[in-house]
């Protein structure tokens, strides 16, 4: 190594250096630099995870997270010595001119405008701020992966159509998310954009003109939204943004869109921009001239391919091709053969000249940007502002930063377990009044038993879990509004890259926690398919909030009124932390299995960009909660009802008169021969008896009698057999189910809890059906399985075959099978929690 | 037969054909590009991507997901 060179994992931490070369695999490399991590760039090392890995770096004003294995191919010269790097410097002075007003005839087509951005900077802020839509947010990259669209009408009066894209960095697609954003931004999958908004973090406002200026080299008329300006501005710096829209010969917007700040003058902006005409020829001229020839060369073939509306529109394919064409690419990148083969020829070439072609490009550009950033920045003052650095400095610590996690779990858990006991208990009351309303109102028949231990006793038992799912989802977007979750995957990332889960995966995984769907879907940010498809397939055991009630009810059944563990906590909460504990070590464990067998492979570098730590949007946060709580009542209004009366009518039929004739019989005997102040007891036990073996003789019950046996080594009988079965509609049905079970079970007797049936219900034994070990058996068992048909056909959706999901499905419902048993069966031999 | 009775029959007869409709949506949909039930995350609102795997596209890595 060059004297005076080290490498970026041995630079101590608090110290600065200036990037010499950037040495990572190609595709890495190319990623960083683009990201603003050049040779030239002043880096500073901000911490170690607690684990020892990734490592933090501020660099451009933000901070980024990189594996060790990373850093140490990236080589630094110290600060004084910046004439050891090959940066030789230019003065770039190219403006580009100013749109044109549309000469073109107005068309009946409504006008499509994109927003587009880094991940994080704001852009689904500022979509929802235009359009009313209520898409998630929240303070992490990655959070959006699809395309959104809503239409909206400007002030001026004119429609247009605006697009919400996924976050990236530059026009390079690293995955599948990022891909949507570049082709709409092309225009490679219908119509090209009449005008894009390019929504720029102030704070990092060098990485956001790297997107601006290729998307503006494309010729599409830009609307720059300088966004979060309040921070930029408490940190001491101040924009000319007249200045700034000089240089892009572009109109840029100062907006504070978590505020509402800037908007009107943004929806007027783009009022103008839809009438202005693409710029024909927008060639950036200052690029090396090698480079220069290159893309000439390239701009001929599309060119002659007839490829490219515009010379601009050419040009940008040309850089684009130049920098991220891979020879594995193939036809599917839709350029003509000829475009195709000249880039691998001029790649090719620049190999054999031991040029880097990437790194001319994108250091070109970022000349070009420091020029203009320095132009248009004035730090009034020194930033004062390290409240991200002393949060950091305890929460990501390797002892306090677990003591305040530790914390922050038992606040949670316990909130879940005793803080929402009121509210549950309320709602069992309003519950358990409803039945009787009914029952007084409506005469005893069919109907009566279908409303009552159908309807209400099934969906009312899921409803009473709304407060523990409304806390869950509270507490979830508080933390992920204030960044500290952000700050979690940071600091499991060496833990999860042990097992063989991309960095990456940490964002689905959270989402997870809500909903297994909108976490498959997350995924599409993980580049490679093996990361994606590993991912995807341990998912489904991260602890969705369907898992709640069923964790709750078991809990409230078979713990309650336990000793609290160090006179603090709760026992059920400790219980319900262990089951969220469980998962996350199940996924854990599953991604390891999967990655050293069917999806071994090498694993990939994480680029991880960290958010600073915000003041919670508190809009934000209760529309995250609303939305959850509003999510499951409509399921509990619609396909846990319906599954609920399919149920009750299963578990209801047919009806066995013999049965019937058995107990008139001794029905009359009672009476003939029972003191008379002994008869009412007497006559409710015959009525329970009544109520069970027709329950047995029922269709549910008979399905429930038939796979008894497969469930009985786990603790099991068949009550929660069925209601078993019934989870693989919905989780939550099995709540509903025992709801159904235990209300006709209870026949004549006053309403009666859910939970408190449970504790009072009996085997045919005589022995208690809900003891701690049955309970955390079935909990197991929930933690496990994979019961819900949703999650398999979204993996097939995203895996594109049906194959991964029933694999999915097999292995989990294996392993939850397994899993419960040994604990069932240890727990039996060693006497533990059998009463 | 009392007056319950085909009340009774209705409604179970409903969710019959609901839980049917709920399937054939789930699985139907999974063949095509449409949306899996999206649990209330708002990508519902979203419009469905083409699949990745349908329509490759050029990445990074040099391989199409």
């Amino acid at each position: 190594m060059h004297q005076g060179l080290r490498t970026l994992d041995t630079l101590p931490i608090g110290t600065s250096a200036v990037v010499h070369h950037v040495g990572c695999d190609r595709t890495v490399a190319r990623r960083l630099m683009e990201m603003g991590l050049l040779p030239g760039t002043t880096v500073e090392t901000v911490r170690r995870a607690p684990l020892g890995d990734p490592l933090e770096i501020r660099l451009r004003g933000y901070l980024l997270s990189l594996r060790l294995a990373d850093a140490a191919l990236i080589q630094l010269v110290p600060e004084g010595r910046a004439d050891l790097v090959d940066d030789a410097k230019s003065a770039p002075t190219f403006h580009f001119p100013a749109y044109l007003t549309k000469t073109s005839p107005q068309t009946n087509r409504v006008p499509k405008v994109l927003v587009a951005g880094n991940a994080n900077s704001g852009k689904t802020t500022i979509f929802n701020a235009l359009t009313g839509a209520r898409a998630q947010v929240s303070n992490y990259p990655g959070v959006t992966v699809t395309r959104s669209s809503r239409r909206i009408t400007l002030p001026n009066g004119s429609p247009v159509e605006v697009v919400d894209l996924p976050g990236t960095y530059s026009l390079t697609a690293n995955s599948p998310d990022e891909q949507v954003a570049v082709d709409e931004v092309l225009g490679r999958r219908d119509d090209p954009p009449d005008a894009v908004v390019v929504v720029v973090d102030a704070g990092a406002v060098e990485r956001g003109l790297y997107l601006v200026l290729q998307i503006v080299e494309t010729g599409v008329p830009v609307i720059v939204a300088l966004n979060m300006m309040d921070e930029a501005s408490a940190g001491g710096a101040n924009f000319d943004t007249t200045r700034l829209g000089q240089w892009l010969g572009a109109v840029v917007v100062p907006t504070v869109a978590s505020r509402g700040g800037g908007l009107d003058e943004l929806r007027r902006a783009i009022g103008t921009a839809v009438t202005l005409a693409a710029r024909t020829d927008a060639a950036w001229p200052q690029l090396p001239d090698r480079v220069e020839r290159d893309v000439a060369t390239v701009s001929e073939a599309l060119a002659e391919a007839g490829f490219g509306r515009t010379a601009a529109v050419r040009r940008a394919w040309s850089l684009w091709s130049l920098l991220s064409l891979e020879t594995a690419d193939g036809e599917a990148t839709g350029l003509p053969d000829r475009a195709r083969r000249s880039v691998q020829t001029l790649q090719d070439d620049a190999t054999l000249a031991q040029r880097n072609m990437h790194q001319e490009i994108i250091a070109a550009r970022y000349e070009w940007i420091e020029t203009v950033a320095a132009d248009v920045r004035t730090q009034a003052r020194e930033d004062t502002r390290q409240w991200t650095a002393r949060l950091d400095g305890i929460l990501i610590h390797r002892v306090y930063g677990v003591a305040v996690f530790a914390l922050v779990m038992a606040v949670l858990f316990e909130a879940l377990f005793t803080w929402s006991e009121p509210l549950i208990g309320a709602i069992e009351g309003a519950t358990a009044g409803l039945q009787n309303v009914v029952a007084t109102t409506l005469p005893v028949g069919v109907l009566h038993d279908l409303l009552i231990d159908g309807v209400i006793a099934g969906v009312g038992n899921v409803v009473v879990f709304v407060p523990q799912i409304a806390m869950l989802f509270f507490f979830i977007a508080l933390l992920e509004d204030l960044g500290y979750l952000a700050r979690v995957a940071f600091v499991i990332d060496r833990l999860m890259g042990r097992v063989g889960l991309h960095g990456k995966a940490f964002v689905p995984m959270l989402s997870g926690f809500a909903c297994a769907i909108p976490a498959v879907m997350a995924t599409r940010t993980i580049e490679s398919r093996r990361d994606r498809l590993i991912t995807m397939l341990t998912l489904p055991m991260v602890s969705c909030s369907a898992r709640l009630p069923v964790y709750a009810l078991v809990t409230a059944v078979v713990f309650a009124g336990d000793p609290r563990v160090f006179g603090i906590l709760s026992v059920g909460a400790v219980v319900l932390f262990s089951m969220y504990t469980l998962s996350v070590v199940a996924t854990l464990g599953a991604a390891a299995v999967l990655r050293r067998t069917v999806l071994a492979g090498p694993r990939l570098p994480l680029v991880l960009e960290l958010p600073p730590y915000r003041v919670p949007v508190w809009r934000s946060v209760l529309l995250v909660t609303w939305r959850r709580v509003r999510k499951f009542l409509e399921d509990a209004g619609t396909i846990i009802l319906t599954m609920t009366i399919i149920l009750w009518a299963l578990l209801s039929f047919p009806h066995s008169a013999e049965i019937d004739a058995r107990y008139d019989t001794s029905r009359a005997e009672v009476l003939a021969t029972t003191a008379a102040a002994d008869q009412e007891a007497a006559l409710a036990d015959l009525g329970g008896r009544l109520a069970g073996d027709q329950l047995q003789y029922s269709a549910g019950g008979r399905m429930g009698r038939l796979i008894e046996p497969v469930l009985e080594p786990l603790g099991f009988d068949w009550r929660i057999g069925v209601g078993i079965l019934g989870a693989f509609a919905a989780r939550e049905v099995f709540v509903s189910t025992l709801g159904i079970v235990f209300g006709i079970e209870a026949a004549d007797e006053e309403s009666v809890s859910l939970r408190s049936s449970l504790r009072n219900a009996e085997r045919a034994d005589g022995s208690p059906l809900m003891t701690p070990l049955t309970g955390v058996s079935l909990m197991v068992f929930f933690v496990l399985a994979c019961q819900c048909m949703s999650t398999i056909v979204v993996v097939r959706k995203e895996a594109g075959g049906w194959g991964w999901p029933i694999f999915m499905f097999g292995y989990m419902s294996v392993l939850a099978y397994v899993a419960s048993l040994a604990v069932y069966q240890t727990g039996s031999l060693l006497g533990w929690g059998v009463v | 037969m009392t007056w319950q009775e085909p009340i009774a029959a209705l409604i179970v007869g409903l969710a019959v054909v609901s839980l049917y409709r709920h399937l054939r949506g789930l699985f139907g949909g999974a063949n095509a590009d449409s949306q899996a039930s999206c649990h209330g995350c708002d990508d519902c609102n979203s419009q469905p991507d083409p699949a990745p795997a349908a329509r490759p596209l050029p990445s990074a890595t040099g391989r199409t997901h």
